[in-house]
C-alpha cells in the first residue's frame, strides 16, 4: 500500500493542467502564505515554546520576521523573476531573440527541519511556490506542536490541489523518497543528505542540500575581547545552540582564551541572568536523544563556564570547555547544542591549517580589529558563507545566497537565489528563416575556400560560432 | 593505493597548494590549451577523422571552433567573473561590507564521451580551469584516438599534477568514481547517469549532467520549408545523427509530410551528393554495436529515402522514414543515428501534447513564421533549451546556459556558466568591529522589549 500514490499523482496532474504557471495564482500563494503567518502568529509562536522553550523575541526574529520579509520580497518582486532574462549577443545572433525563461520543474519535495520548524519549512516553500511548482512537504516530526500546525493549518491558505503536507518518520520519508520528483530541497545533516542525494539519483532530480558542519570561529589575538564574547555568545546560545550556522568552536591563543573566558562569562549573564534556567530566552534542547548526546559531550575536555543539565526538561546550560583534544566527540561532531569549545592554536598560520584540515563548514566566522586578518582567514579557507566580525548576519541578507558546499551542502536560496533554485533555466533562441544566405557557408560540401572564410571570420574577434 | 587514486590525489595536493589560485596562472593554462589546438591541429582531425570519419572542415566548425571561442571569451572575461560581486545591503548592514565571493571547488572529474569527444571533454575542462580548479578528465574510450591523443598531448602542454588525463573503459570509470572529487560533470546517456550521480551522493558531490532525450522538431505548415528543412538536414545529419541536440524526429501536419521529405532530400543531396558514402564530408557510427542499433531501429519501418547501411565501414545513409508509428521502437529511444521519422500530428495542440507526455528533452526545435506558434509550443512545454526555426544553434550563444532538464539532465554550463557551475559562490560579510552598542538591541533579556500583541 503506497500511501503517497495518490496525493502525488492529483499534484502532477495539477501540475500539467498548467494552474499554478499564471503570475495571479503564484501571488495568491504567497498571500495565502502571508496570512498564515499573520493569523496564526500567536499559535506558531506557542507551538515553537512548546518544541523548542523558543522566546517570543526568537521566534519574532529568526522565524516570523524572516519568513514575512521573504513572503514580501517574492510578492514585490515576482514578475520581474518571472520575466524572460535577455542575454547579451554575439555577431551572428545580432537579429536573434535570445533570453533564458525561467520554468518550474513540476512537482517539487521540500524535507524541513525541526530547529527552526518556520522558517526552514517557509522560506524554501516561498521559493517553490513563487518559481511555479506543487509542492509536497515533508516537515519535521521532532518539532511535533509546529508539524501539527503545518500539516492542519497551514494547507487551509494554500490551493490544495497544488499543495500537500506528508507526515512521518525515516521509514515514510524513505517510502516517500522511492517516488519521482522534478527537485527536491533537503535541510538536515549531512549523513541524511547522501540518503536523499542517492534516492534522487534514481530519478535524475535535481537537489539542493542544506546540510551541516563544525563551523569554526577565529578570534584573533588583536580584538576586544568583550565585543567578540557577546557577538559569540549571541550566537552559539541562540535556540540553545540548535543552528546549522552558528560558531561551533573557538580557535584562539590561550592568551586571548584568558582574556575571553570572562568576557563570555559577562555575556552569558547578562543575556540569561544568573541562573540561565530560569531565563525565558533560552531554549531547550529538542529531544532526549539529542539532550543524551549533549550531555555527553559535557564531558569533554574541562567546564568552565556553566555546565548544568537537566534532563526532566531537557536544559543545558550555556557552557564553555577549554582544555580540549582535536580526537574528543565534541570535536568529532557537530555540536548543536549549547556548548561552545575553545580549541588553542598559537597563530593564525595554525588556525588556518586546522580549519582547512576539516570538511567545509557552512558557515565560518574570524573575529580581529584587522582587516588584513579577517581577509585572510576568509581568503585561505572555504565555507558556505562567511562573517567577519560578528556571527550568522550574512544570513539576513536576501541578496546573499544561503548555502554550503562540499559536506555542508550544495545549492543555495533566499530571495531570489530561492526563485532561481526551483526554476528551470532554459536557453531560447528564437530565430528568422532570413538570413539564409550567410548561414549556408555553414552547410557541406565543405571546402578549403569555406575553411579558410571561416577562420578569416573568426580572426576578427566577436564574429563567435558566427555562420551558425 | 591505486594508480588512479595517487593521480587524484597528486592533483589535489597540486590544488592544495594555492597554485591555481592566481589569474594569471589560469589564464596561462587557458593561453596553453589555446596553444595546444593550435599547435596539433592535424592531430586532433587525424584522431576525429579515425574515431568518427571527420574531416578539417568538421573538426574545426563542429568542434575545435567552440572551444577556442570559450578560450578567448574566457581569458577576457575571467578578471570580471572572478571579483567579488558587492550586493544590496540592508538598513542593518550599511556600514558593512556585504559580497560574493567566487572560489574554485578543488578538484573537479570531467567524464567525456565520444560523439564530440574534443568540444565535450575540453569545453568543460576550459572551464574548470578558469573557475581554478584541478581538472581530472576522463575522455571516452569509445572514441579511443581522441582519448589517446589526449592522453599524451596534454601532459604535454598543461600543468602535469592539475590536469591529469585517465584512460580506460568501464573499470577505469568505475575506480576514479570511488574517489572524492568537488564536482562531477558527465556527459553522456540517463542510464550511466543515474550511475554517477549515486556515486556522487556517497561524497556529496555536486554534479553536472548533460544527459540525452529525443528532441522534438515541430514543423509547422506556415512556414517555409525550404529554409525549415535546410536547417533541419543540416543539424540532423551532422557527426551522422550522432548529436545530443540533433532534431532526432519531426512532428508534422500530414499534408506536409510528403513536401518535408522532397526538401529534405533535397538538402541532402546538395550536402552529400547523390551517395552520401562517398562524401568526404559525411561521418560514421562510431562502433559496431552502435551501428546494428541504428540499422535495426528502420525495421518495419516506410523509408521514403535511404535505408541502407554498410557495416563493414560503419555508414548508413542519410535515411528518412515517414508515417511512423509513435510507438514503435524508433520513438522508444534516442537514435543518435542519421535516421529521422516522421510523425504525424493534426494539430500543434496534438503537437504539444504529444511531446509534453514524454520525458523532457534536451533541445526542443519549432519551425514557424507565426509568432504565436512559437510561443506557445515554448510556454507548453519544457526542454534544456530551444531554438525556433534553425537547431542546434542555441547551444552556440556564449551567454546561454547549456544543460538538459528532467531526463536530459541537471546543471548547465558554457562561458560564464561554466565558471559558476565550478566555482562555489560564498557569501561574505565582513563588519568592523567596534562597539557594541550599536547592536545591544538583539540582545536578551528581551521581555522588554517585545510588545505582546
Amino acid at each position: 500500500m503506497d500511501p503517497f500514490a495518490d496525493t502525488l499523482r492529483r499534484l502532477r496532474e495539477a501540475f500539467g493542467s498548467g494552474r499554478t504557471r499564471p503570475a495571479e495564482f503564484r501571488a495568491a500563494q504567497l498571500k495565502g502564505l502571508g496570512r498564515f503567518l499573520r493569523d496564526n502568529k500567536q499559535l506558531l509562536q506557542e507551538a515553537l515554546l512548546q518544541d523548542l522553550h523558543k522566546s517570543a523575541f526568537e521566534a519574532e526574529v529568526s522565524e516570523i520576521r524572516i519568513s514575512q520579509m521573504e513572503i514580501d520580497l517574492a510578492l514585490r518582486n515576482l514578475r520581474a523573476w518571472m520575466k524572460d532574462e535577455k542575454v547579451p549577443k554575439n555577431l551572428a545572433t545580432q537579429l536573434d531573440s535570445a533570453f533564458i525563461r525561467k520554468e518550474p520543474f513540476g512537482l517539487v519535495l521540500i524535507i524541513a527541519p525541526w530547529n527552526y520548524p518556520v522558517n526552514l519549512t517557509l522560506v524554501p516553500l516561498v521559493g517553490a511556490l513563487a518559481a511555479g511548482n506543487c509542492v509536497v512537504l515533508k516537515p519535521s516530526e521532532f518539532s511535533r506542536s509546529t508539524e501539527k500546525i503545518l500539516a492542519e493549518v497551514l494547507p487551509r491558505y494554500l490551493d490544495q490541489s497544488c499543495f500537500a503536507v506528508v507526515l512521518g518518520g525515516p521509514q515514510e520519508t524513505g517510502q516517500l523518497l522511492e517516488h519521482k520528483f522534478d527537485y527536491i530541497f533537503f535541510t538536515g545533516n549531512p549523513r541524511v543528505g547522501r540518503i536523499v542525494m542517492a534516492a534522487a539519483a534514481k530519478h535524475l532530480t535535481p537537489v539542493t542540500l542544506e546540510l551541516g558542519g563544525k563551523n569554526p570561529c577565529y578570534v584573533d589575538d588583536d580584538c576586544d575581547p568583550q565585543t567578540v564574547a557577546n557577538r559569540v555568545a549571541w550566537f552559539r546560545y541562540f535556540n540553545s545552540g540548535q543552528t546549522c550556522v552558528a560558531p561551533d568552536y573557538v580557535l584562539c591563543s590561550p592568551d586571548t582564551q584568558e582574556r575571553l573566558l570572562p568576557a563570555l562569562q559577562r555575556a552569558i549573564t547578562r543575556f540569561y541572568g544568573e541562573d540561565p534556567r530560569s531565563s525565558p530566552s533560552l531554549g531547550r534542547i529538542i529531544s532526549e536523544k539529542h539532550f543524551r548526546r549533549l550531555r555527553g559531550l559535557l564531558g569533554c575536555g574541562r567546564v568552565v563556564i556553566g555546565g548544568q543539565s537537566d534532563e526532566s526538561d531537557r536544559y543545558i546550560a550555556p557552557t564553555v570547555l577549554v582544555d580540549v583534544q582535536e580526537t574528543e566527540p565534541v570535536m568529532q561532531e557537530e555540536i548543536f547544542g549549547p556548548i561552545l569549545p575553545i580549541v588553542n592554536v598559537r597563530s593564525l598560520d595554525e588556525a588556518i591549517d586546522f580549519i582547512n584540515r576539516r570538511e567545509k563548514p557552512l558557515a565560518l566566522y574570524a573575529f580581529s580589529n584587522s582587516n588584513q586578518v579577517v581577509k585572510r582567514v576568509l581568503a585561505q579557507t572555504s565555507s558556505g558563507g562567511f562573517c567577519g566580525n560578528d556571527g550568522f548576519m550574512h544570513m539576513t541578507l536576501a541578496s546573499l545566497p544561503f548555502g554550503g558546499v562540499g559536506a555542508s551542502g550544495m545549492g543555495s536560496y533566499h530571495g531570489k537565489f530561492s526563485f532561481d533554485t526551483f526554476s528551470h533555466h532554459r536557453a531560447c533562441l528564437l530565430r528568422r528563416p532570413g538570413l539564409e544566405k550567410i548561414y549556408s557557408l555553414r552547410y557541406p560540401p565543405y571546402s578549403p575556400r569555406n575553411l579558410r572564410m571561416l577562420l578569416v571570420a573568426m580572426e576578427a574577434r566577436s564574429c563567435s560560432c558566427t555562420l551558425l | 593505493m591505486s594508480k588512479i587514486s595517487e593521480v587524484v590525489q597528486r592533483a589535489r595536493a597540486a590544488f592544495n597548494s594555492g597554485k591555481t589560485r592566481p589569474l594569471q596562472f589560469r589564464i596561462q593554462q587557458l593561453e596553453a590549451v589555446r596553444r595546444m589546438i593550435k599547435e596539433r591541429e592535424k592531430d586532433i582531425v587525424g584522431a576525429l577523422t579515425a574515431d568518427l570519419h571527420k574531416n578539417e572542415w568538421n573538426a574545426y566548425y563542429e568542434e575545435v571552433v567552440y572551444v577556442l571561442e570559450e578560450i578567448e571569451y574566457m581569458i577576457k572575461k575571467l578578471p570580471e567573473w572572478a571579483v567579488d560581486e558587492p550586493v544590496e545591503k540592508t538598513s542593518q548592514t550599511q556600514q558593512d561590507e556585504c559580497y560574493i565571493h567566487s572560489e574554485p571547488l578543488g578538484v573537479v572529474l570531467i567524464i567525456g564521451t565520444w560523439n564530440y569527444p574534443f568540444t565535450v571533454t575540453i569545453q568543460p575542462m576550459v572551464g574548470a580551469i578558469a573557475a581554478g580548479n584541478a581538472v581530472v578528465i576522463k575522455p571516452s574510450e569509445l572514441s579511443e584516438n581522441m582519448a589517446n591523443l589526449l592522453a599524451t598531448m596534454i601532459p604535454q602542454y598543461l600543468d602535469r599534477d592539475l590536469y591529469p588525463v585517465i584512460d580506460g573503459g568501464i573499470p577505469e570509470t568505475t575506480e576514479v568514481l570511488k574517489e572524492r572529487f568537488d564536482h562531477i560533470l558527465y556527459t553522456g546517456n540517463t542510464a550511466v547517469g543515474k550511475i554517477i550521480m549515486t556515486a556522487a551522493a556517497k561524497h556529496l558531490t555536486p554534479v553536472t549532467l548533460g544527459l540525452g532525450g529525443k528532441n522534438p522538431c515541430y514543423v509547422d505548415k506556415d512556414c517555409d520549408l525550404d529554409i525549415a528543412c535546410r536547417r533541419i538536414a543540416w543539424g540532423k545529419f551532422m557527426n551522422s545523427g550522432q548529436t545530443c541536440v540533433a532534431p532526432d524526429y519531426i512532428l508534422c501536419d500530414p499534408s506536409i509530410q510528403n513536401h518535408i521529405v522532397e526538401k529534405l532530400k533535397k538538402s541532402l543531396k546538395d550536402f552529400y551528393g547523390e551517395d552520401a558514402k562517398k562524401s568526404r564530408d559525411y561521418g560514421r557510427m562510431i562502433n559496431s554495436q552502435h551501428f546494428q542499433r541504428v540499422m535495426g531501429l528502420m525495421e518495419g519501418q516506410k523509408v521514403a529515402y535511404g535505408g541502407t547501411g554498410d557495416a563493414a565501414t560503419r555508414y548508413i545513409a542519410p535515411t528518412i522514414l515517414i508515417d511512423v508509428d509513435p510507438q514503435s521502437q524508433v520513438m522508444q529511444e534516442e537514435i543518435f543515428g542519421p535516421v529521422m521519422p516522421i510523425v504525424c500530428v493534426r494539430s500543434l495542440e496534438e503537437a504539444i501534447q504529444f511531446i509534453s507526455q514524454r520525458e523532457k528533452p534536451l533541445a526542443l526545435y519549432v519551425f514557424s513564421l507565426n509568432d504565436k506558434v512559437i510561443k506557445k509550443m515554448i510556454a507548453e512545454t519544457s526542454s534544456g533549451g530551444v531554438t525556433a526555426n534553425d537547431v542546434v544553434v542555441h547551444t552556440s550563444v556564449h551567454s546561454l546556459p547549456y544543460g538538459g532538464v528532467g531526463n536530459s539532465g541537471m546543471g548547465s554550463y558554457h562561458g560564464k556558466k561554466s565558471f559558476e557551475t565550478f566555482s562555489h559562490r560564498r557569501s561574505c560579510l565582513v563588519r568592523p568591529l567596534l562597539n557594541d552598542e550599536s547592536l545591544k538591541a538583539r540582545y536578551p533579556p528581551s521581555l522588554a522589549k517585545m510588545t505582546r500583541h
